[in-house]
């Protein structure tokens, strides 16, 4: 493989270096990948299911605790020493568990097979002799071979994954958010008040009469009047109101510190609509997370969508309207697929920033990278290997979603440009 | 001519903010007729066109085009996918091909089926001269050929009225012939046109009207020979001075 010398950049060599010296401290400090493994929430292709001691004969019997889905499994025990080193494994037991299945104690399975045994239950107990200078043997359910189990369990995995699915979910609706936000932002900032003002105060009038049905205890003179007076004043000022509420939603969100958001929502807004609907509604965790992003960010991306589609040329909008296509014709098929390129820069750094303010959600107790990089710390006492690895850890995940943004952004370009 | 004016501008005015660019313009066109209006920049000639397709809203005055009240129009829309307009910055749609920009009003307005809407394109493309450009970016087009897909997208609408907003003014001399020539032809078919341009030679081989203006006024209306001829304003005579060789 022939080396080009002289291309190679100035940087690229310090970063080979670098990376040398992290690679080595990383692979031989086992402190390192001790804490890399719990934060990556390791292993995703088994399951422990439980653990017994064994007894004097050898003998160890293990009943799967919690219950187990119906399915099959492929269970074996893992031989553990003295110092709870693995040494050894038992031969597998495959089993079925049919659907409908009870939670009750049956006979152990003590004969281990490759083809499947039925039983009867949903906490099935195996059963087996372990050989010499085995102390304890931990029950696993081994899904080497079904991907879409190791998926699911990558889902719902703390720490890495637990990181990359709030991210995901977050970033979703903070698009979805920014957009709404952000075409409000684009129409006139002092729009005529005075288009269909007379069908706009009718509507009020029916607004009035509908209010009066459903709150009798207004049918008075003063509170009536009061309704009439409020609801056709923002009648009135209704071209206006896109404007001035994504104004306000977004000067507001992007005024308060994201931490500040994320308390709010977990310790604030989650408690109080958990007591409002008597507990139906309860926001605990992931959701809030997820909930106090999106809105977060939303406010930023409504102002990324607004210079994206103001970036546009007027010209296009003319041409489009100029052939007969409506406001939402002509942001759907001329304005938008274009704002969408030129948008793409910018949405993907702050995929990137969220990303590393997804660490903040750590306040409401959500294991992310950086708390399951603390509750490791916590157990272990060592914070410069815990540190250092959840660093590694986001900047290893930003470095890669970079060069993604890198290739999408050269994929979607114009042809041409 | 008999027949009633396809567009009636009456006592138009329209401000843009301090500047008052059009002042109680009056201007009547007939179904077939190819009108050229001239005039130095800041005249109010670009905004006249973008008045009767109601691109601009106007302050008083009435517009009809096609007999319907443009500033009053109960759908808009309506009565702009029967004007056509071609932009001097050609504003073609850069992520569609030269093809997808002529069907895509087709499809959305006119609800044409994709089968027919291609058909109509291609036959476009070919009358405009260019059929083989049919699945080009406009980024890999000449500014000629990027104006003469304009010309065919606003056509495929089949409007009863085409503007035309100095199609030339930003092409390459040597572009400007091509370009021209598919506006001759449209202009031989029949087409009602109201084409902004300081194409005299064009002016002189197709145009049944010229209007000059200046400072948002209609100062002189008349045949090309009489108003080069016998030019009755001194701004007119002023203005041809400058353009005329």
């Amino acid at each position: 493989m022939a080396i080009p010398w002289e291309n190679i950049p100035w940087w690229g060599i310090i970063i080979l270096i670098v990376g040398v010296i992290v690679g080595y401290s990383v692979l031989t400090n086992s402190y390192y990948l001790d804490a890399l493994y719990f934060i990556f929430d390791l292993p995703w292709n088994k399951q422990a299911l439980g653990k017994s001691d064994v007894g004097e004969n050898g003998g160890w019997v293990v009943t799967a605790r919690p219950a187990l889905r119906a399915g099959t499994y492929t269970l074996y025990g893992a031989y553990l020493d003295e110092s709870e080193e693995i040494v050894g494994r038992s031969d597998v037991y495959t089993i079925a568990v049919p659907r409908g299945a009870p939670e009750v104690e049956v006979e152990p399975i003590t004969t281990p097979s490759d083809t499947s045994v039925q039983v009867q239950t949903t906490t099935p107990t195996i059963a087996g002799i372990a050989p010499e200078g085995v102390d304890s043997v931990v029950l696993y359910d081994d899904f080497s071979s079904q991907p879409l189990r190791i998926a699911r369990r990558m889902w719902i995995a703390r720490g890495v994954f637990l990181t990359i699915r709030v991210t995901l979910l977050s970033f979703v609706g903070a698009m979805v958010l920014g957009l709404i936000f952000g075409l409000m932002r684009v129409s006139s900032r002092s729009p005529d008040l005075t288009i269909n003002l007379g069908w706009r105060l009718l509507a009020g009038l029916g607004v009035i009469i509908l209010i009066l049905v459903v709150v009798p205890e207004w049918r008075n003179l003063t509170s009536a009047l009061l309704v009439a007076v409020v609801v056709e004043a923002l009648m009135f000022l209704l071209p206006a109101m896109p404007y001035t509420i994504s104004t306000l939603y977004v000067e507001v969100v992007r005024g308060v510190p994201m931490l500040v958001i994320i308390l709010y929502m977990g310790f604030a807004v989650t408690p109080a609509l958990r007591n409002a609907s008597e507990g139906q509604v309860d926001l605990q965790g992931l959701p809030a997370a997820i909930i106090a992003l999106s809105f977060g960010y939303g406010a930023y991306l409504a102002e990324v969508y607004r210079a994206g589609i103001e970036s546009i040329p007027k010209g296009q909008t003319e041409a489009a309207r100029s052939l007969g296509m409506s406001y939402f014709q002509s942001m759907r098929y001329v304005i938008l697929p274009q704002a969408i390129r030129v948008v793409m820069p910018p949405l993907g750094n702050d995929f990137i920033a969220m990303l590393k303010d997804s660490s903040l959600i750590s306040v409401i107790a959500l294991p992310e990278v950086l708390q399951s990089g603390r509750l490791w710390i916590s157990r272990n006492f060592r914070a410069f290997e815990g540190f250092n690895s959840v660093a590694l850890v986001y900047l290893v995940m930003t470095l890669l979603l970079s060069l993604l943004v890198r290739f999408i952004e050269r994929k979607s370009a114009l042809p041409g440009r | 001519m008999a027949r009633e004016p396809i567009i009636i501008m009456e006592d138009v005015h329209k401000h843009f903010g301090h500047v008052h660019a059009l002042r109680g313009v009056s201007v009547q066109v007939y179904p077939g007729e190819v009108v050229v209006v001239l005039g130095p920049s800041g005249s109010g000639k670009s905004t006249l066109l973008f008045c009767i397709n109601h691109l601009h809203t106007i302050d008083s005055g009435h517009i009809v085009v096609d007999g319907i009240p443009v500033d009053r129009a109960q759908n808009i829309n309506k009565v702009r996918a029967e004007v056509g307009m071609v932009f001097q910055l050609f504003n073609l749609f850069p992520h569609l091909t030269a093809l997808e920009n002529i069907v895509l009003a087709q499809k959305v307005v006119r609800k044409r089926k994709s089968r027919d809407a291609e058909e109509i394109a291609r036959d476009l493309l070919a009358k405009v001269g260019i059929p083989e450009k049919a699945d080009s970016y406009p980024s890999q087009l000449s500014g000629g050929q990027q104006q003469r897909v304009a010309i065919a997208r606003a056509l495929a609408m089949q409007p009863k009225i085409m503007l035309f907003d100095e199609p030339t003014s930003a092409l390459d001399p040597e572009m400007i012939k091509e370009v021209l020539d598919v506006m001759l032809d449209l202009a031989r078919e029949g087409m009602t046109m109201v084409v902004v341009s300081h194409e005299m030679g064009f002016a002189r081989a197709a145009a049944d009207r010229m209007i000059f203006m200046d400072d948002g006024m209609v100062v002189e209306e008349a045949t090309p020979e009489d108003l080069y001829n016998n030019p009755q304003h001194e701004r007119t005579k002023l203005f041809l001075s400058k353009i005329l060789p």
